[in-house]
């Protein structure tokens, strides 16, 4: 990474236990969270030490120094050894011996069989739901001997069985509530990691396909304009061809083409998929695009001698996209004029409305059955009354074009009527919407 | 005076293409393979204009821009990218290093190249 290091904090430090998270990042969760545990540790158990000192409880007071002390010993260890398993044992058996020490001394009466019940706690946090169970088999069996202590009048200070008994009851108790809350945890944080890892695959999956299509699009890009460029130095000298020569030549340049168009728009909708397309919005003059626009696509409105009808007051500019936009109108109008039937009429509207860019484009052509509606921006999707007419056509165009216009935050649909025509409108912000495209292949 | 072009493209067919296409409108063509090979004939011949790949073997199309810019005899010289990577990191980096136009070979057929060069040099 070229990105600058920040200066780690005194406090980041303390509570991080001088571990970084980028690597092993459960790992570090649990040395954070141990290593939280023992400053919590060291403060409190420390505080009641010097307050049984002051109360002139004396041993009760240095064993909780000691325990503090360990607990400081346990975080020092943090930061030399990643055996988080054997610095939690460590702590576990101190806060065990501690408890126990506190009972023997404290009497029933005292805190200390308080102190007992933050033990099952503690093992499970520790330990986990394993683990923990182990430690509090582990303090039960030693209190039972606690019990036995009693009976035969081992203790400083006598425990009444009725006491002793309900103490048991209660640890068991908090151990299995503790225990079933570790086990719902665990299982939801098991989930939620599966989760994350499925998502995971799924980028990388969708990922690695973009990333073939732009590779695979880019290596037929270099043969396609070979052939374009042979074909156009072959017709340019096109006196030596005889007739059928040069019509085959013109096939063979049209098929070229679709070829390209093909692959362009497949370039096009993985650079979207993938997030690499730059939008950039700047003063636009729309009279000018919609009369290129025609420009460029009036041999084909003349071959089919189409009308062409176009309504359109003084614009202006406006702040949009203007690579974008050609590229929505040239695919809404060149499907227009495909679809339309020889000697029909296309109209093309356009106006400022809320900030909004309205363009209309109707045409009197085919249409689209009512029944596959729905289906017209899928990818793939080409009606059937329009297979039986016109075989050509990658069905590419329209789910690109409203690729597009969701990108430009826009809105598309249209209203058709089989054997009638088709009206597509698109209406599309004004504000002029700018996004940088994210870091591209370097294929 | 007849102008001089720089072709700088590595894949045969359209280096020959392109290259017989200038010289049959009247260009001085000098054809190269690959960036190092056209920072040598930049320097020795002084070209009019330069068409420019940006996948190139040895330096690659970036590469020889950069260079230019830091040279001053020949940074007024207009740089026409032409290439068929679809990446508009790439359109961008290009233009930042001084390239005038940005052109997808599979977009553009000879006469329309040949439009982009008269243009460029203010011809006719």
């Amino acid at each position: 990474m070229l990105g600058k290091t920040k200066p780690r904090s005194l406090w980041n430090n303390l509570i991080n236990a001088g571990i970084s998270g980028s690597t092993e990042n459960a790992l570090f969760h649990k040395v954070r969270l141990i290593n939280l545990f023992c400053i919590v540790g060291i403060s409190t158990i420390g505080f009641f030490g010097i307050y049984n000192f002051y109360l002139g409880k004396e041993i009760s007071g240095v064993v909780e120094l000691f325990l503090s002390l360990g607990f400081a010993l346990g975080a020092l260890g943090l930061r030399f050894t990643r055996n988080v398993d054997q610095i939690s044992s460590f702590l576990l058996f101190l806060l065990l011996v501690t408890l126990l020490f506190l009972l023997y001394t404290g009497g029933i009466e005292g805190t200390g069989i308080f102190w007992l019940f933050t033990f099952p706690v503690t093992a499970f946090f520790l330990k986990g739901k394993r683990g923990g169970w182990f430690w509090v088999i582990y303090l039960i069996i030693l209190y039972l001997e606690f019990v036995l202590f009693s009976q035969l009048n081992l203790l400083l200070i006598p425990y009444s069985f009725v006491t002793i008994r309900q103490a048991l009851i209660s640890l068991v108790v908090v151990s299995f509530l503790i225990y079933f809350y570790e086990d719902v945890n665990e299982k939801s944080q098991k989930i939620i990691i599966k989760k994350e890892v499925e998502l995971e695959h799924e980028k990388e999956i969708d990922k690695a396909k973009t990333e073939f299509i732009s590779l695979a699009s880019h290596q037929l890009r270099t043969p396609l304009s070979a052939m374009k460029w042979i074909m156009n130095s072959i017709l340019q000298k096109g006196e030596s061809l005889t007739m059928e020569q040069k019509n085959y030549m013109d096939d063979l340049y049209a098929s070229n083409e679709r070829m390209i168009a093909l692959v362009n728009s497949l370039l096009n909708i993985s650079r979207i998929d993938s997030g690499r397309l730059t939008i950039e919005a700047k003063p636009t003059n729309i009279d000018k695009i919609v009369e290129n626009l025609k420009k460029q696509l009036q041999g084909k409105i003349e071959s089919k001698e189409l009308k062409l009808a176009i309504e359109i007051g003084s614009l202006g500019e406006v702040n949009i996209d203007p690579k974008l936009l050609n590229e929505i109108l040239t695919n809404l109008l060149t499907n227009a004029i495909k679809y339309s039937k020889f000697g029909g009429r296309i109209t093309i509207k356009v106006y400022i409305k809320n900030e909004e860019l309205f363009f209309y484009i109707s045409d009197t052509g085919y249409g689209i059955p009512e029944n596959e509606q729905e289906k017209v921006f899928n990818k793939f999707f080409r009606a059937n009354n329009i297979i039986k007419i016109e075989t050509e056509g990658s069905g590419l165009g329209l789910y690109l074009t409203k690729m597009l216009v969701d990108s430009l935050k826009g809105k598309i649909g249209f209203t058709s009527k089989e054997g009638e025509g088709s009206t597509f409108w698109v209406s599309l912000p004004i504000n002029g919407i700018s996004r940088k495209g994210e870091v591209g292949l370097n294929s | 005076m007849a102008k001089k072009i720089l072709i700088v493209e590595d894949e045969r067919i359209l280096n020959q293409t392109l290259s017989q296409k200038l010289k049959d409108s009247g260009f001085i063509v000098i054809s190269v393979f690959d960036g190092q090979e056209a920072l040598d004939k930049i320097k020795e011949n002084k070209p009019d204009l330069i068409l420019l790949d940006i996948i190139l073997p040895v330096l690659d199309g970036i590469s020889v821009l950069k260079y230019l810019k830091t040279s001053d005899e020949n940074k007024h010289i207009p740089v026409v990218v032409l290439t068929n990577l679809n990446d508009d990191k790439k359109v961008e980096e290009a233009l930042k290093e001084g390239a005038t136009d940005y052109l997808i070979k599979v977009d553009y057929d000879l006469n329309a190249v040949l439009q982009v060069v008269k243009h460029k040099l203010n011809l006719p």
